[in-house]
């Protein structure tokens, strides 16, 4: 039992982009929602450290964030982790959740090599952990970024300063050495009103969006209203069936990935995701 | 047009030479006359009335005398000269209202320059105001730009803009510039930058709007430490008469030295964007820090519908701080006309956005002539 504890090592997600407001917070938290119902074991972890709304968005009053983590870890390296994390429940779903720091002066205080060890801890106990980020490339990102399996880098098509931040982040990305294959582009909030044209959009990039999810306003207002992820409350959803669709996605490339260990991950990432 | 009288003082022999020959270069100016040590300018230099001094701050004993040289050329500028730019001779001189500064040697064009800067007189403010926000998308950067026109438009004075969003600032794309110099490599210079030479690095937008932008990759944003960056701040403010600082959406050593060295900070909030209460009663933890927070940060809603008076007491009551000003939702309108690299205040004048922008500039020219 011990050395299958030992030898798990969970598949980190992270939603990251270097446009803001582009929808990484509900698609985390549906991720993590649509991934728990599957029977996964799921931990959400908000790293955006200053301005994180995970608990804002499912109304969750944490008694301990990722600050009282970082602090029970730092004061004993070899804590146990686990009791500490909370959780997050609708109807028979339910999974684990790390939430932002509370004040910004703990945000402050993050510290990026025991976030690392932390992560590193805690993905021997879960098949997945998803972890939102801030609208930057920081030393604390770049380690997240690193650590995880998949990079969900979210886009929208609205106007000219969104696409250029897209534009500058994704080849910011490919410069520091990110593997094309280990980042998903996806496009959020399709058919929003706008003037710009989305192939005019995936030719700058030079690349194309693996996953579209359409604008549903209403939908996701109300499941930012009533505090519950709209993958599991508003199933029929044309948003939901999407983001539903991207959490098979994980699930296939992940089983996948351990059917087919040594045949190289790139070949079957392909076949996934064009 | 007479020829201004340059009196010149300078330690260095060969120094003094390039300096007289750059002097001397064309009809504009005229040297009448040089010393190598301030003591001796007190001596005599008064009796050929010159426009402007050009006073040696390398040779320390000099530093002595300021107070004296002031005493004896009233009506004359005085213009630090130096190697590089030194902060601890500068503030010396700065205590004493003296602010001009060039580095040596220069070409006329600067010296020229600096004289236009700093003609203004020694009781030159620049009403420099931090526009930050907990997150991105607040319309921050749309009234950034808005404002700037509106302030020249007004004024006909000089405005700096600054865009310390370092790795994602959109106002190169917002105002349609396609600059070869940005923030970064301001920074970089910044020891061997004059307040002249700066503001080549600053693009003209119209004849009173002038732009440093940001990073063009988010990579060279970890060279701008937040030292040269309040160095560059402290520079640029000599050069303008209202300074305008586009900032990044997180509290970073760049965004607190920005608000620290400003007379006004804005905290941007788009209403309805989810949260946007939480974010900023975060915010207004820290900045309650300071002592004068109600004079010194501002509260700015953009979105709001209807934008009425009471909609602002409304919001007001709710966040538990005055609000400033509030910012109809024109979607459309912002998003057009950031497409095409053009401002609102310009576009559509006739709109509430517009009217609401010249009711704000107006606000901060205010304050800023009590300032």
């Amino acid at each position: 039992m011990a050395d299958e504890i030992q030898s798990k090592s969970g598949t980190i997600i992270s939603l990251f982009s270097t446009a803001s407001s582009v929808g990484k917070t509900i698609i985390a938290i549906n991720l993590a929602a649509g991934l728990a119902a599957y029977g996964k074991k799921v931990l959400l972890a908000d790293c955006d450290m200053q301005f994180g709304d995970v608990a804002n968005m499912l109304s969750y009053k944490p008694q301990k964030t990722i600050a009282d983590v970082q602090a029970a870890f730092l004061e004993r390296p070899d804590v146990d982790l686990l009791p500490l994390i909370e959780s997050y429940s609708y109807n028979t779903i339910s999974f684990g959740l790390l939430t932002a720091p509370l004040r910004l002066d703990q945000a402050y205080n993050m510290k990026t090599d025991a976030l690392k060890k932390i992560f590193t801890n805690l993905r021997r106990h879960y098949d997945f952990i998803i972890i939102d980020t801030t609208t930057a490339f920081n030393e604390l990102n770049m380690a997240i970024l690193d650590m995880s399996t998949y990079i969900a880098f979210i886009g929208i098509v609205d106007f000219i300063p969104t696409i250029k931040n897209m534009k500058i982040g994704y080849d910011a990305m490919r410069r520091l050495g990110y593997d094309q294959e280990k980042i998903h582009f996806i496009l959020n909030r399709d058919q929003s009103h706008t003037s710009i044209d989305f192939d005019d959009v995936q030719n700058i990039l030079g690349t194309s969006f693996q996953h579209i999810i359409p604008n549903d306003f209403q939908t996701v207002q109300a499941s930012i209203k009533e505090h519950v992820p709209l993958i599991l409350a508003q199933k029929n959803a044309p948003v939901a069936e999407k983001l539903e669709d991207l959490v098979q996605k994980f699930i296939q490339q992940t089983d996948g990935e351990k059917e087919g260990q040594g045949s190289g991950l790139g070949s079957i990432f392909k076949r996934l995701f064009r | 047009m007479a020829a201004k009288r340059i009196l010149l003082i300078e330690q260095n022999t060969s120094l003094t030479e390039q300096l007289r020959s750059a002097i001397c270069s064309d009809g504009t100016f005229e040297l009448v006359s040089s010393y190598k040590k301030a003591q001796e300018a007190l001596s005599d230099g008064h009796l050929y009335s010159p426009d402007v001094v050009l006073f040696d701050i390398d040779y320390a004993p000099n530093l002595d005398l300021l107070a004296k040289m002031q005493h004896n050329f009233k009506k004359a500028l005085i213009i630090c000269s130096g190697i590089k730019w030194q902060a601890s001779a500068m503030e010396r001189a700065n205590a004493l209202g003296i602010k001009a500064y060039i580095n040596k040697p220069f070409e006329i064009s600067e010296l020229s320059s600096t004289i236009a800067i700093f003609k203004q007189g020694d009781n030159h403010h620049c009403m420099t105001i931090a526009f930050f926000s907990p997150k991105g998308k607040s319309g921050k950067t749309t009234l950034l730009a808005n404002i700037a026109l509106a302030l020249g438009l007004k004024t006909k004075k000089k405005i700096g803009v600054i865009d310390a969003d370092l790795q994602f600032g959109d106002l190169s794309v917002f105002l349609n510039l396609n600059p070869q110099n940005t923030i970064f490599e301001a920074v970089r210079d910044i020891d061997f930058l004059s307040p002249a030479s700066l503001e080549e690095y600053f693009y003209s937008v119209n004849e009173n709007v002038a732009v440093l932008c940001g990073t063009k990759q988010p990579e060279y944003a970890e060279n701008v430490t937040a030292k040269a960056f309040n160095a560059l701040l402290r520079m640029a403010k000599q050069c303008f008469d209202y300074l305008l600082i586009d900032l990044q959406p997180a509290f970073n050593p760049i965004s607190i030295a920005a608000a620290e060295a400003s007379d006004l900070t804005y905290l941007v909030t788009m209403l309805g964007s989810g949260f946007e209460k939480e974010h900023v009663q975060k915010a207004l933890y820290i900045f309650e820090d300071w002592q004068d927070c109600k004079r010194r940060l501002k509260l700015i809603y953009t979105r709001v519908e209807p934008c009425t008076p009471q909609a602002l007491e409304n919001i007001s009551s709710d966040v538990g701080y005055p609000v400033e000003a509030i910012f109809p939702n024109d979607y459309l309108m912002v998003s057009t006309a950031a497409n095409n690299g053009q401002m609102i205040v310009d576009l559509s004048r006739d709109s509430q956005f517009a009217t609401e922008t010249m009711r704000l500039a107006d606000k901060i020219i205010a304050q800023g002539d009590l300032a």
